[in-house]
């Protein structure tokens, strides 16, 4: 069980991620130069680590808490910091957070797609 | 080049290079004279001593300023640097866009101590750039030009280095010197622009000037570009902000770096070519003379001339102004001998007058100011006045063609004017005529390449080309940078520009073979 927590100065939210995969990504920050001798030279600057989650269901209860660290980065100007286990452990991150689509009349929500990408919080 | 670490070589030949880079700005423009490199042992740490690069770079004075560190701030960063072609007196610029998505490097005069109220013009930047597990090498000294120019996120800094302010500030004092080569005339210009000699790096030119005069209030920029053509030289800002100067001849030189195939991305002929194979040269060169008269004012015993009449009691002011510029000049003495200068005056009646009549007077190069002050009890008027002095008077008239026909037989006729009365002697008018054929007369010469990007490259480093049909030496006339975010990516590009160039071995007495390969400077 992967099991996902998120900070800000406002509230902490754990929840169970039960349907991987899981999507870990690297941002390389990069250019490849191509050589006359056609062999490649990379330069990069510093790079990041990104996440991607979707929730077939989630229930709304659960997408009004996750909800509120993607909203409070624009009220507060303040990045939400992400824990993993056994992956990462308070990574200041950018969150994306899906539309909200209400399935039912318990509000369960569907098609939830969640995304960090890792960044600096602000100063 | 500039001098690096054993690190910075290594990151060179990697394959995955971590980039990195700084810019920072004096907002505030507040400075601190009393900043030195920080000495073990004698500086506080976390003081304010600056760590130093590499022994070889001298303290600036644009180290001075207060710099505020931006560099999370950059969005892009673009600057490049050039000489001109063939002689060159050159600025460096940059372009920096910054993230204001927070309005921080918005203008707002209403907090007096916040920096928003400091963004102005005329704001020093400096910028390095190099290799994250090395060192960043400083790239670029200068002053932003205008205002910042905003987007909804950005705001965008145009900045030209330093020299470029000097060029527009008037000298204060008139330059009149003679027998000087072109290093004298350029610390003259430095000194008079404030710079103190460790803020430049300025050889033995090759011209020797036997008189030049510019007077107060011209540019520095219209004095050295004069001086610069007469040379043939070459004059800017490197990237540490030393002022530097390379004559028309060097000796010395040898090739900073092999670019071949593994650094190269892209090569081509430029399609700015620059040929020359003919060249007009017009001067006419001043001496100096001996003692001599340089101004006379013959009314000897000659009435009562109105515009030489000296009231009583009172003074008259006249400027005299000289055929030639002169050099020195002696006081005139009333009734003087006349072997030197003299002045006669006489009274309304027509008598000589036998004393009571002073003078002072001051050269002013192109003319010279005397004041007469009468204390005779009448009036009296100046008839005779000369002046005798050391003037510089045009002494060879300068109108030569050089041409080089194989080259215009076979490109047509690529010509070059040069009207300058500062080349100093008919043997540097044809120096500088041999230098211009000798490197400019074949087409072909000059070349773009793009390559893998190496932040120590400097103006006139001389590279060995080893791709395809470009092969041999060539001198880097052009370097242009830039390093961007573009999206999730980088864009990161190095481009030169570089012309044909045989490193001369120049003939050394006592050293090279007599009949030998080396080559006599011209």
């Amino acid at each position: 069980m992967i099991t996902i927590t998120l900070t800000d100065a406002t509230d902490t939210f754990s929840f169970d991620y039960v349907a991987p995969p899981l999507t870990e990504g690297f941002i390389e920050g990069s250019t490849d130069l191509i050589r006359l001798d056609n062999n490649v030279t990379t330069y990069f600057t510093v790079p990041k680590q990104s996440w991607g989650l979707t929730y077939a269901y989630m229930d709304s209860s659960v997408y009004i808490r996750v909800r509120g660290f993607h909203r409070r980065q624009f009220s507060t100007g303040d990045r939400p910091y992400l824990t993993i286990s056994g992956e990462v452990t308070m990574l200041a991150v950018q969150m994306e957070l899906s539309d909200r689509q209400i399935i039912d009349n318990c509000l369960t929500v569907s098609d939830v797609e969640l995304s960090f990408r890792e960044t600096v919080q602000s100063v | 080049m500039q001098i690096v670490t054993s690190q910075f070589i290594q990151e060179l030949g990697k394959q995955v290079v971590p980039v990195d880079w700084d810019f920072r700005v004096a907002f505030k423009k507040e400075f601190d004279p009393d900043i030195k490199y920080f000495i073990l042992d004698s500086s506080l740490l976390d003081g304010g001593d600056l760590l130093g690069y590499s022994e070889d770079n001298p303290i600036q004075e644009w180290d001075k300023y207060t710099y505020e560190d931006y560099s999370d701030k950059v969005v892009s960063m673009e600057w490049e640097r050039s000489n001109d072609f063939p002689y060159s007196v050159q600025s460096a610029m940059a372009d920096i866009s910054v993230d204001n998505t927070d309005g921080f490097f918005t203008h707002n005069p209403v907090d007096s101590e916040a920096i928003q109220s400091f963004i102005l013009p005329k704001r020093p930047m400096r910028l390095w750039q190099g290799f994250a597990r090395a060192m960043n090498l400083s790239q670029f000294v200068g002053l932003s030009q205008d205002m910042p120019k905003y987007t909804t996120t950005t705001a965008a800094f145009h900045a030209l280095d330093f020299l470029s302010e000097m060029y527009n500030q008037p000298i204060q004092q008139t330059i009149a010197m003679y027998n000087v080569t072109t290093d004298v005339v350029i610390k003259s210009v430095l000194t008079q622009l404030g710079l103190l000699p460790s803020q430049y790096n300025i050889p033995v030119g090759r011209n020797t000037i036997p008189f030049l005069y510019f007077e107060k209030g011209v540019t520095a920029g219209h004095v050295l570009r004069s001086i610069m053509q007469a040379e043939m030289g070459l004059l800017w800002l490197d990237e540490q902000g030393l002022v530097r100067f390379t004559p028309r001849i060097v000796a010395g030189e040898a090739v900073s770096a092999v670019l071949d195939n593994s650094k190269i991305l892209d090569i081509k002929t430029s399609s700015s070519q620059s040929m020359i194979n003919h060249v007009k040269i017009i001067s006419e060169i001043r001496a100096v003379q001996s003692f001599q008269s340089i101004n006379i004012k013959d009314n000897e015993g000659g009435g009562n001339d109105s515009s030489w009449a000296v009231p009583v009691g009172g003074t008259l002011e006249r400027f005299l102004q000289l055929d030639d510029p002169a050099v020195s000049s002696v006081l005139p003495i009333l009734n003087g001998d006349r072997t030197s200068s003299w002045f006669t005056a006489n009274f309304a009646g027509g008598a000589p007058v036998p004393s009571g009549v002073s003078v002072s007077g001051s050269l002013l190069v192109n003319t010279y100011k005397v004041t007469f002050t009468n204390s005779t009890g009448s009036l009296v008027y100046i008839d005779g006045l000369e002046i005798f002095g050391e003037p510089a008077r045009v002494v060879n008239e300068i109108d030569k063609e050089y041409l080089y026909q194989p080259s215009i037989d076979k490109y047509g006729d690529f010509t070059i004017e040069i009207n300058n009365n500062n080349i100093g002697s008919e043997s540097n008018a044809d120096s500088i005529a041999y230098f211009l054929l000798n490197g400019y007369q074949a087409y072909n010469g000059v070349i773009d390449i793009e390559i893998l990007p190496n932040p120590a490259f400097q103006l006139s480093d001389v590279v060995d080309i080893d791709s395809g049909v470009y092969q041999g030496t060539y001198k880097i006339t052009s370097i242009k940078n830039k390093l961007a975010k573009s999206g999730e990516s980088l864009e990161y590009s190095q481009s030169i520009s570089a012309v044909k160039y045989q490193i001369p071995s120049w003939f050394l007495l006592d050293i090279s073979l007599l009949d030998g390969t080396d080559i006599l400077a011209p």
